[in-house]
């Protein structure tokens, strides 16, 4: 919006609807006293119409700090998204309910190798920005504490190219919003065995973990960004009694092949339901967890095959089943 | 983008199996929902909507121009669509419109156009294809289908002689009645052709691939069903490595497969116009 039209939207707002404009403001001002139940007073009302649409009033009052998402035309503060009104104490900012994944440090996600450069790797995330990943910054084949050579860097190609998957968490964010990802776990690194699609990254809950084993063979790796990947459950190699300290001379090359095993029909029908359970839960704007991805495979079951879940009322009636069996 | 190594082999034993399982679960002839309208643009002859469930939308508008009969080869159907997002006169643009082109105009006998014997009608077709994830052509075909089922021309009025014999007065002009309800539709002893595009994969074929489902497949071809009965068909590429040439067995399975999503299709969209 130019300079010139804020004003005259501030010339408008003045003459005829100032009044109005203080009611609108889920009595923000309220809350001078700052005590316990101002907040609650605060928080109660901002839950009674907590989404504002780009352009709409916020607050009129100065004592709020304008966070994410808002913009101020005077003392007043605008929202720039379409999305919920988030407080931390003085600050006021706008959650955007849809747009591009913002990372955070530690976040659990999944990418897509879009470029390799020198010693280090583009990776789409779905942020604005390409994460990058470090040569220094994943295991190599032969043990985390091996010297990173120049022979690493000529061959980085048969680690990781163009179009791999791959899982990581964000290491680092800079200043600039991009993030920088690294697998330095044997949860993370490349992904097989399994079969990849999106959803929006505002629909996936985060929690504490983000891979699980699933009912029916399968594992998910839900990335906070939205990508997820269903493969066929497998021993990792942490979980073959050998000791964390033998663990990085044990992850050989191995961990970047681009075989996959052997996959039953039965693990890829479990696969293709949960994909639609997924997509059943993302069409109805309900968040993806755990429990709601299991309670939807559940009441799938109901249909035979899984290509009857395509249908927008049997997506409607699954996740009916699944907001009145789980909690949150 | 590309799909990784391990995803390309899973989707394509996935798809190679038999009976195949596709990520989505789909049987092979089964299609995706799709939301369709028809005569949502009050000014053309005939317009259709259709609006995939991967977020693909195409609209279709049918115009009908008077012009004189001058040579007997004169072309009387036009075929044109933009996609959004690609350079005029692209690869793709250029299969879908001479696809359909071909497929009207090899269908439509240029009598039903006939106006008098020195007046016809010339129809276009001009398409939009607004989004698309998996390829258009299937997309494009259905929603023509539909507007040229929904297109109507106008009767001529009776002249202020009280005849409506144009033919006997070579200078006659032809009026038409202003009463749109007073219109013929096109489709009355006609019926459009619709394209098919189907993926080969292996043994099986598929219809309404998506875009991860055609990047593995081996290739693609298309059919053209007209009156109940496939009256063409080609070869497409769907990939950049897809393969040109088929086995005359894998073909005739394909051709059988499409015609009876043909067949459904056709009696979906027909639904749609009635209703």
């Amino acid at each position: 919006m130019s300079d010139a039209d804020s004003a005259g939207r501030e010339a408008i707002d003045d003459d005829d609807d100032d009044d109005d404009d203080d009611e609108r403001l889920f009595s923000l001002d309220n809350n001078e006293n700052g005590d316990g139940d101002g907040d609650a007073r605060v928080t109660g009302l901002v839950k009674g119409r907590h989404i504002v649409t780009p352009g709409e009033l916020v607050t009129a009052d100065s004592m709020w700090m304008r966070g994410h998402g808002t913009y101020s035309v005077g003392v007043k503060s605008y929202s720039s998204v379409a999305g919920t009104i988030t407080r931390v104490n003085k600050l006021l900012s706008v959650a955007p309910l849809r747009g591009r994944y913002d990372p955070k440090i530690g976040d659990h996600v999944i990418g897509r190798i879009i470029d390799v450069g020198t010693r280090s790797w583009h990776v789409d995330i779905g942020a604005k920005q390409a994460a990058v990943l470090m040569l220094g910054s994943v295991n190599l084949p032969g043990g985390v504490q091996r010297r990173k050579s120049e022979s690493d860097e000529l061959q980085m190609r048969a680690f990781l190219k163009e179009g791999d998957l791959l899982n990581a968490e964000v290491q680092a964010v800079f200043t600039d919003g991009a993030a920088s990802l690294h697998t330095r776990s044997l949860n993370y690194g490349k992904l097989r065995n399994g079969y990849f699609f999106t959803i929006p990254s505002s629909l996936v809950v985060r929690s504490k973990y983000h891979t699980f084993e699933l009912p029916g063979g399968v594992d998910l790796v839900l990335g906070v960004n939205g990508y997820i990947w269903l493969r066929k459950h497998t021993q990792q190699l942490g979980e073959q009694g050998v000791s964390i300290t033998r663990l990085a001379e044990e992850a050989g090359w191995e961990i970047y092949s681009d075989e996959n095993e052997y996959i039953s029909v039965n693990i890829r029908e479990s696969i293709a339901r949960y994909a639609n359970a997924i997509k059943a839960l993302e069409y109805c704007e309900v968040g993806v967890n755990e429990a709601r991805i299991i309670a939807a495979y559940e009441a799938s079951k109901e249909y035979k095959s899984p290509g009857e879940m395509i249908e927008n009322y049997v997506k409607k009636r699954i996740v009916k089943y699944v907001l009145l069996t789980t909690k949150g | 983008m590309p799909l990784s190594l391990t995803e390309e082999s899973y989707l394509n034993v996935s798809l190679s199996l038999r009976p195949p399982c596709r990520p989505d679960g789909r049987d092979q002839l089964q299609f995706r929902p799709i939301d369709a309208a028809a005569g949502i643009l009050p000014t053309t002859n005939g317009s259709a909507r259709i609006r995939l469930d991967d977020g693909g939308e195409c609209i279709v508008g049918v115009k009908a121009e008077v012009i004189t009969v001058s040579r007997s080869d004169d072309v009387h159907v036009e075929v044109d669509c933009d996609i959004v997002g690609l350079l005029p006169s692209s690869p793709l643009q250029n299969l879908l419109c001479s696809t359909l082109e071909t497929a009207i105009r090899n269908s439509l006998p240029s009598r039903l156009l006939r106006i008098t014997n020195k007046y016809r009608y010339k129809i276009f077709v001009d398409g939009i294809i607004l989004d698309h994830v998996s390829h258009p052509l299937t997309l494009f075909s259905m929603t023509t289908y539909l507007a040229l089922l929904d297109t109507r021309l106008p009767r001529l009025a009776p002249d202020s002689l009280g005849g409506n014999d144009y033919d006997k007065d070579d200078i006659g002009i032809p009026q038409f009645s202003s009463d749109w309800a007073d219109s013929d539709r096109l489709c009355m002893s006609w019926s459009p052709p619709l394209v098919q595009l189907g993926i080969i994969v292996g043994k099986n074929v598929f219809v309404d691939a998506t875009g991860e489902e055609a990047e593995v497949s081996d290739g693609g071809l298309l059919t053209v069903w007209h009156d109940g009965r496939v009256v063409g068909l080609r070869v497409v590429k769907t990939r950049d490595s897809s393969k040109q040439v088929f086995s005359i067995n894998s073909i005739s399975n394909a051709v059988e497969v499409l015609a009876s999503a043909s067949r459904d299709i056709e009696k979906a969209l027909k639904g749609i116009r009635t209703s």
